[in-house]
This record gives structure tokens, sequence and C-alpha cells, in this order.
């Protein structure tokens, strides 16, 4: 039962440690002293990210709008998520009088829990890196992560005020619906992959020296898109609209109250890209790394660590990138861009992929056997061919088709403007 | 300040919600209260409450002789503080059939477009803002930190600018004025070029502002809509063409107009606005010529002859009328104030029915009305 | 509280005070008045005298700018006509507002209308005279604009508006008492009543007079 939960053992230099090998029995080292530390870890390291994720953020806010953005505690600024901290932390407790009270203090909780506990199972690296590798990883973190919109419909709700029920009330209708097309999008990578246990898909896409992003851009397109419309990040952050509802569902919260919601909202953001990483951009694998170091060293390991924190901090950068850049979408047009592009998109790719993979095997470039893939050399070249060249334009041919009467999709052109030439003289 | 719940009917229905927006809300431009019944996120009507901003300008006038009512005027529109001066020292200027001199005249022409610069620019920010674009707002303030720091050195105020006296100017331009005017000329329609890049193709802002707020022509003259959102709605009007003051008839440039009537439409009309600004300062600044900033007869007691006089420019907003009742003495006996902004708001009830709560902070980003000039 | 605010109330409830004490101008000379012509060769004005005979008082020009002076009961057939069926017509109500004159106690108020014709580019002013506590037809059936614009009108000068579709203070809020715009309302004068029970601000001392201390 226990070796389902933690797969993998303490790594030597942990488990040689003289205080624990002298005191500790084996067993329990490796089953309970290790993930114990693995999390105290993970905690720390993620919270400490989840803070200078916002001092990043408003750095890189600020050079995008040429401003100089925080630059007075501590050098650079650096020190400023501590200051921020502190100051939540510091504030005031306020509960609205006419608030539901309980459900009104748990709602944050729930937002916050559900976004760390899907922490567990994310392969940050190889080998020992990951806190558990369960055989249904993806499942886990779709089931888990779907929870923090309770959370915030929830919170809204207890408020008892009606510019947090409106957000709480979108929030719900948005990520219900694009965790449909997040769920979709994702389909098509397990073709290849043929298993949901995350570590397991990134040693795949080892073994077939590929990312899988070659093999699934529209999956990946669609699975970034619903991921940002998941995290409520702009331009799909119509729960917490400041223009139109103040600040959404979080409008009664202050103090730490509301900085439970806004770390689950950074988590969020943090595994939504750390899943796009594992599945589609090959996680902590790197053509090459393994030249560089034994595999299964701790260097090796350390590494590898290194790799998958720079691609999701890449992913990260094209989130605070897009917030910065595009406008908000409206409720209704966010609707409509889950139901009549992404969900559809999404099915396209599954159909597309499948028939083009059954075709592969056809055509004997590909061999599937052993629940894994064998891909030849040409099979490569089909499946990131016929990706690129036919499923592509043909799903953006088939929405448009879908779509042609749709009104955004008939949105005129621009044109200039008319203008009288009339000279006044 | 009334009663929002009986608008139409007092009863009010368990399917509807009223959702109070405002008098603190981020979007609403200042202290405007706006009651919307919604039938889920969709506005069944609307109600606009003002006057939180009341200071009684109109009274105040009636008891301040003419030369010092002329700052309260700074403080109506106060994001398009010239304009407003302008405005009201050619109407005391006309009551007393004073002629200016050319070099006033053109200086103020040069003043009040950077000013309309200045207040077009902060309508894009807040409007760009509102619709969820932070990063335009920011770059708007950039430009507009620029023509407020020649504002500074010219006038000795940032915000409520102040150089027209009746009959010229106070002070002529400072050195290097022309010479800081032309830089930012030349540097802005590249400016204007970025702002355009994040927007004008952008489909978001398309599908956030193409068919939205649409209002007729003839919808748009019964409600009394001036300024940019007549012009939006294809209604070829503007003050500076129809009735020249000052000398904008010796100068060059044209009226933009929209065609749908839409938010979209409106944000065009703007935008091509502040290039023929552009266009208006270039040409004022070769043509200024030397003289006389004051007029000589201008009087040191002003008393206007017994009657009366209404004249109306085109500020940023719309336009902005003067009615002035002179019983000849040292202070007017009715001084109205005909504010674009109030008259343009009141199409916002018309303009949002139907339409959804984030369509509602569209509209009203897109009237780009100041409670400065409404509650008076 | 719509309701109370339709119901005939005291208009001036500050006039008697007023009255005790008048209003102060400052020392004025002669001066002289802004020329005055009466138009004779206007086609649109020479219509409307035809079409409306005696309701048309005068037709001036006050400084180069149309002025008709109009019977109060003929106010608005005349305006829609304007708006309809004359040459140009007046399609756009510029604004609309309200002038009082005490030293008239017989006819006090004068209702002002600036129209515009967008297509001629034409002003015209069109004026009426109105008794204390006389109503007068509203012309939101005419222009849309007249609402907000009527609702001014009746919020600062308390002049009621017949048949208008939203009568309600705009810009004072509901219980105000007094109309600011009318020349016996007192410049500095707050309702301390009003303020200390809608604003729970005990705004100035009670004892001594502390309003109109500049009159």
């Amino acid at each position: 039962m226990l070796e389902y939960l933690f797969f993998f053992t303490a790594p030597t230099w942990f488990s040689s440690l003289p205080i624990l090998k002298d005191y500790i029995d084996p067993m329990v080292l490796d089953y309970l002293v290790w993930p114990l530390v693995q999390i105290g870890l993970l905690l720390f390291v993620v919270l400490t990210l989840v803070a200078y994720l916002t001092l990043a953020e408003r750095k890189i806010s600020a050079w995008i709008q040429v401003r100089i953005g925080p630059n007075r505690v501590g050098p650079e600024g650096l020190l400023q998520p501590l200051a921020d901290g502190i100051k939540l932390l510091l504030k005031e407790d306020l509960i609205p009088l006419k608030a539901d009270r309980e459900v009104f203090i748990i709602a944050p909780i729930i937002a916050m829990v559900a976004a760390l506990v899907a922490l567990a199972v994310i392969p940050w690296g190889a080998a020992w890196a990951t806190i558990s590798n369960i055989d249904i990883g993806l499942l886990f973190i779709l089931a888990v992560s779907s929870l923090g919109v309770l959370g915030i419909i929830l919170g809204g709700w207890a408020s008892n005020s009606k510019y947090s029920l409106l957000g709480a009330l979108r929030s719900a209708a948005q990520m219900v619906s694009y965790e449909v097309a997040m769920g979709l999008a994702l389909i098509g990578a397990l073709m290849f992959t043929k298993t949901l246990a995350l570590q397991d898909m990134v040693i795949t896409q080892e073994r077939l020296h590929i990312w899988n992003i070659l093999f699934q851009p529209l999956g990946f397109l669609i699975y970034l898109i619903s991921g940002i419309a998941e995290t409520n990040r702009a331009p799909f952050d119509l729960p917490e609209a400041e223009s139109e509802l103040v600040a959404g569902y979080h409008t009664e919260y202050s103090g730490f109250r509301f900085s439970l919601f806004f770390i689950a909202e950074y988590a969020n953001m943090l595994i939504v890209s750390a899943i796009a990483v594992t599945v589609f951009l090959g996680g902590w694998y790197l053509p090459g790394l393994s030249y560089l170091f034994t595999p299964g060293s701790t260097f090796f390991v350390l590494a590898s660590i290194g790799v998958f924190g720079l691609k999701t901090l890449a992913l990260l950068y094209l989130f605070f990138w897009i917030r910065w850049s595009l406008p908000r979408y409206r409720y209704d047009q966010l609707m409509e861009l889950s139901w009549k592009w992404m969900i559809p998109a999404a099915l396209a790719n599954i159909m597309l992929t499948a028939t083009f993979l059954v075709l592969g095997q056809e055509l004997a470039l590909i061999v599937s056997q052993n629940n894994m893939l064998e891909i030849s050399t040409l099979g490569y070249v089909f499946l990131i061919s016929t990706a690129f060249i036919v499923t592509v334009p043909l799903t953006w041919i088939m929405l448009g088709q879908i779509n042609k009467n749709s009104r955004d999709f008939n949105l005129r052109e621009v044109q200039p403007l008319p203008m009288n030439r009339t000279i006044n003289k | 300040m009334t009663e929002i719940t009986d608008i139409t009917h007092p009863e009010i229905d368990t399917n509807e919600m009223i959702l109070n927006m405002g008098p603190q809300h981020p979007s609403t431009h200042g202290v405007l209260r706006v009651a919307l019944k919604l039938d889920g996120e969709v506005v069944t009507d609307l109600d606009c409450d003002i006057g939180y901003l009341h200071r009684g300008v109109e009274k105040i006038c009636e008891h301040r002789n003419y030369q010092m009512i002329a700052p309260y005027f700074d403080r109506t529109d106060y994001i398009a503080a010239v304009s407003n001066g302008l405005c009201y020292v050619e109407t005391i200027e006309k009551a007393l059939a004073l002629e200016i001199p050319l070099r006033a005249q053109y200086l103020r022409v040069i003043l009040t477009e950077l000013n309309r610069l200045s207040s077009h620019l902060l309508w894009l920010a807040t409007h760009a803002l509102d619709i969820g674009a932070v990063t335009v707002f920011l770059w708007a303030f950039r430009e507009r930190e620029e023509l407020l720091k020649i504002f500074e050195n010219f006038f000795g105020a940032r915000l409520t600018c102040h150089a027209f006296r009746i009959g010229g100017m106070t002070y002529d331009a400072y050195d290097g004025f022309q010479a800081e005017v032309k830089d930012f000329c030349d540097r802005f329609p590249k400016r204007l070029e970025e702002y355009e890049t994040l927007l004008n193709t952008n489909r978001i802002w398309l599908s956030r502002t193409v068919g939205i707020g649409i209002i007729s022509a003839d919808a748009a003259i019964d409600i009394g809509l001036t300024g940019p959102p007549l012009r939006g709605s294809g209604v070829e009007w503007d003050i500076r063409k129809a009735h020249p003051y000052e000398c904008y008839a010796d100068l060059e440039f044209d009226i933009p107009y929209g065609e749908n009537g839409d938010t979209y439409d409106r944000y065009l009309v703007r935008m091509e606005e502040m290039r023929q600004s552009r266009r208006i300062i270039l040409q004022a600044l070769e043509k200024l010529p030397d003289g006389p900033i004051m007029a000589p007869k201008a009087p040191k007691v002003v008393k206007p002859s017994i009657g009366e006089y209404y004249h109306s420019i085109e500020s940023p907003k719309g336009e902005l009328g003067i009615y002035l009742v002179s019983d000849g003495s040292t202070q007017p006996t009715r001084l109205r104030i005909r504010p674009p902004s109030f008259i343009n708001l009141q199409a916002l009830r018309q303009m949002s029915i139907g339409h959804l709560v984030a369509d509602v902070v569209a509209i009203i980003g897109t009237l780009d009305i100041v409670l400065g000039e409404i509650d008076r | 509280m719509a309701e109370e605010d339709n119901k005939p109330q005291e208009i001036n409830p500050i006039a008697k005070s007023a009255s005790e004490t008048p209003v102060k101008k400052l020392p004025r000379r002669a001066a002289g008045a802004m020329p005055v012509v009466e138009i004779k060769d206007d086609l649109l004005i020479k219509a409307l005298q035809e079409k409306f005979g005696k309701t048309i008082l005068s037709a001036n020009e006050i400084n180069s700018q149309q002025v008709l002076q109009i019977e109060k009961a003929a106010l608005a057939t005349v305006l829609l006509y304007l708006r309809d069926n004359a040459t140009p017509a007046f399609n756009m109500l510029t604004d609309l507002t309200a002038v009082h004159f005490p030293d008239q106690p017989d006819q006090p108020f004068e209702m002002v209308y600036q129209l515009y014709s967008i297509a001629a580019k034409r002003r015209l002013r069109i004026k009426t005279r109105l008794a204390e506590n006389e109503t007068i037809q509203t012309v939101t059936s005419i222009w849309g604009t007249a609402n907000w614009l009527e609702r001014e009108v009746y919020d600062l000068f308390g002049i009621r508006f017949d048949e208008h579709p939203d009568l309600r203070r705009i810009l004072l809020p509901t219980g105000w008492v007094g109309h600011p715009l009318r020349k016996e309302y007192k410049l500095e004068y707050q309702d301390n009543a009003w303020v200390e029970e809608n604003l729970q601000i005990r705004a100035l001392p009670t004892e001594g007079d502390f309003t109109g201390k500049f009159e």
C-alpha cells in the first residue's frame, strides 16, 4: 500500500546521514522521514517562490509599462514580498457583520489547500525529486485543482456582497467550462505517453527523445489558454475584474485571509505551468543533459530540477506577459471561447491525433508494444508534420465553419475613418 | 439622490438584482453612482445618481466679479481646465465686444489643443484600463506627464491651468516653449502608433468595443450628445469648424467621424482627433505671430452691458457653452454652464440597456465624463 | 421619497428671511445695453410670426444672436413646430435653463431654450416668462435632452414641469429644503437640519447666525 504512495525511496545521501542512519529504522526513514523532509522543503521553496513571483510580476509589469517598480525595501526591492507578507499578517482581521462567519473563514483555506495538495505529485526533477508518483497523477491534479473553485464560490457567497456573489458565479461558470477543455487537451498527449503518472510521462518523453509539444502543438495551445482561464489570470480574470466587480470574490477579504487567496492564485499558476512543462515540454528532460551528468547521480537530479524550474519560469513569464498586454474578455465572450472554440478544437485534436497514430501503425512507422510506443525516424517526421500541417489548419477551418455566424467571428475589419477634407479658410 | 428601487415600478422583482456601482467604484470615473437593475448580468434598467460633487459653481459665479469667476472654471472640468478657461474668457470678451491680439489667439489655440491631447490621453488611459488593458493606461500617462510639464512651465499649475485673462493672456510663452511643444509633437505620432498596436486590431479589444453602446445619429442628436460621441455616430459636426472661434478659421484640420456609433468608432474618432490636434498645434506654432498678448482696450473693471450672450466652444468632451445674463454690474445675473459631460451622461441609460455589466463600464469610459463638470 | 417630492410643497421656505434682509449688490454705475435689433427679414421668423401670431411676443437680435420671446401657453407647440416643420429644422436642444429676476415680481422666472440646427448651423434662443409657483409644459417628448435639464431646473429653481416622466431632484439630495439658484437663497446657506439628519455631522453651532454672514 505504502509503496504505491511513495514510489521512490530516500536517496542514499540522505539515508546515509550519520544521525538518521544510526537511530532510525530504514523503513521509517524511507516512508516517513524522507517524505516529511521533502514536503517541508517543497512547501518552503514553493511558498517563497510564490512570494517572489509577486515581486517578479510587479517588476515585469513595471518594465513593460516603463516604470521602475518596487525598489525601496531591501536592495532593488528584493525584500518587498517579506514586507508585504508582514503587512498582511499584521492587518486587522475583518469579517463583515452580515457574512456567514464559518464559511467565510473556511473558504480561503479550501482554496489554499487545494492549490498546495496538487504540488505533491508534480515531478520537479528526476528520481527522488518528486514526493509521490501515483499512477493517476494527472487525474489527481485535475480533481484536486478543481476543488479550488469551491473556495472561491464559498468565499464569494459567504461575503454577502453583490460584487462577491457575481464574481463567484462567474468563476464557477468559467472554471467548469475550462476544466473540460483542459482535460480534453491533455488526452492527445496521453496517447503518446500511455500513462497518467507524471514522472512516467517525463521518462517516456526522455525515452522517445522528444517533447510532446511537437506532436501536440494544438493540444498545448488549448491547454495553455484553458490554464490561464483556470487560474483566473488576465485576459480571463473576470471573477476579480477590478473595473467591474471591484475585486470580485475577494472584495470583502482583507489581511491574512486575502493573502491565502492570493497565494492560492499564484500557486495555481505554478501548478498549471508545471503540468504544461511535464506533459508538453518534456518535464525535466533536456536533450544532452544525460551526457553532462551521470543519470541518477545527485548532480543529475539537481540539474534536472534546474531544467524543470527554468521551463516553468519561462511559462510563468508568458503568463505575466499576456496579463499585462491584453484587455479583458467579457463574461459571455469568455464562455463562447470555451464552448465554441476550445472544446471543439480539443475534440478535433483528439480525433485527428488518434487517426494519425493508427495510420502510422498501419504504415509500420510506429510500433506499439508493452504499452509503449516505438517510433521510427520516418514516424517522427510523419507525426510532427501531420500535427503541424494537417491538424492545426484543419481544426482552424472546422472552427471557422462552426462559428461563421457568431458575432465574435464577424467583427469588422479596421477601416480608416471617413473625414471631411474641406479646408476651412 | 433618490431611492433607486422605484425607477419604473416600486416593487422589486425577485428575479432582478439591484447592483450599486459607486460612488466609490474603480471605474465610474469619480463619484458617479449608477444603480443597475440586473437580470443575471444583463442590465435591464439603470439610474444615474449624480451630485456628490455639487459645489454650486453657478451660484458662486453670481456673487463674484467677472475676473474672480475665471479660476472656478478650471475646476469644473479639471481634466480640460484650459478649454474651460477659454470658454469663459471668450464669452465675456464677446459680450464686451473685445478684439483679442493675434498672438494671444494663437497661443490660446496651442494651449487648448495641448489640453485636448492631455484630456484625450487620460480618456484613452482610463477607457483602456476599464476594459482591462493596464499597460495602455501607464503608457498614456507617460505622454500626459510630458504635457503636464509643459503646462507647469507655462501656467505654474499642472491640473488647474489658468493663464487666460479677459482680453488676452496673463503670461507670454516662456523661453523654449515652442521648441518643447514641437519636440513633443514630433515624438507623439510614434507613441500613438504604439497604443494602436496594442488596441486597434486586438481581437479582445474589438470584441469588447465593436457593437457596444450603439447610438444612432438621430438618437444622439435627440439626447443632445456632442463632441466625439456625436461624431462617432456619424454626424460631422465640430464647433471649431461650424462656428470657428479664435483663429481656428486660419488653421487646416479635418473632422473625423464614425459610421456605426459604437464604442469602437468613438475610440477611433478620439484617436484621430489627437492626430488632428497635433496638426493644429504644429500649424499654429509655425504661424505664431509676434505682438502684444493683451488687448489694449481690455477694461480694468469688467462690466458687460445689459443683455445676454451664449457662446460655446468645442471642449474635449463636447459642446461647452456659457449663457451669460448681465445686468450691467460687475457681477453676472446668471452664468449658466452647459456641461457636455452632464448631457452626454444622460445617454448612458439608453446606450447600456440590454448590455452586460462589463459593457456599462466600457460605455461610461467611452462617454468620457468628468464628474467635476457634471455636478458643478 | 419620490412621493414626498411630488406633493406641492412650499417652494421658498427661506424667502421670508430673505425679504427681511434684502440682497445687497455692489454699487453700480449706469451701463449701456447690448445692441438689440428687431428681426425683420428672416424667413423662419416671418413664418413663425405668421403661424403663431401674437403668441410670439418679440423677435430680437441681441448682440447678433436671435432671441424669441414666446407666450408660455404656446411654448410646446412652437418648439414642436421648430423641430419638425420649420426650415431649418432645429433638431437639437443644446441647453435648457432658467433665470430668476426677483425685481420683476409678477413674472420672476424666465425659461431659456437654446435650439440648434445641425444642418443649417444656426442657433435660436426661445424664452418665456413664468410667474412664481407656475408650472410649465415639459419638452421631454420633443427632445430627450430635456429630461435631465428640466430636472436640474426643478432642482435649482423649483420650477415644476407638467407631465415630466421623472421629476426628481438631480444634483441636490432628496429632502433638501430650498432651491439654490433663486436669488433669495443665500450664498453660504446650509441646511443644518438636513446635514445633521443625513450625514450625522453637527455642522455649525446652533447659537449665532452663521448663515449668509458675507451677504
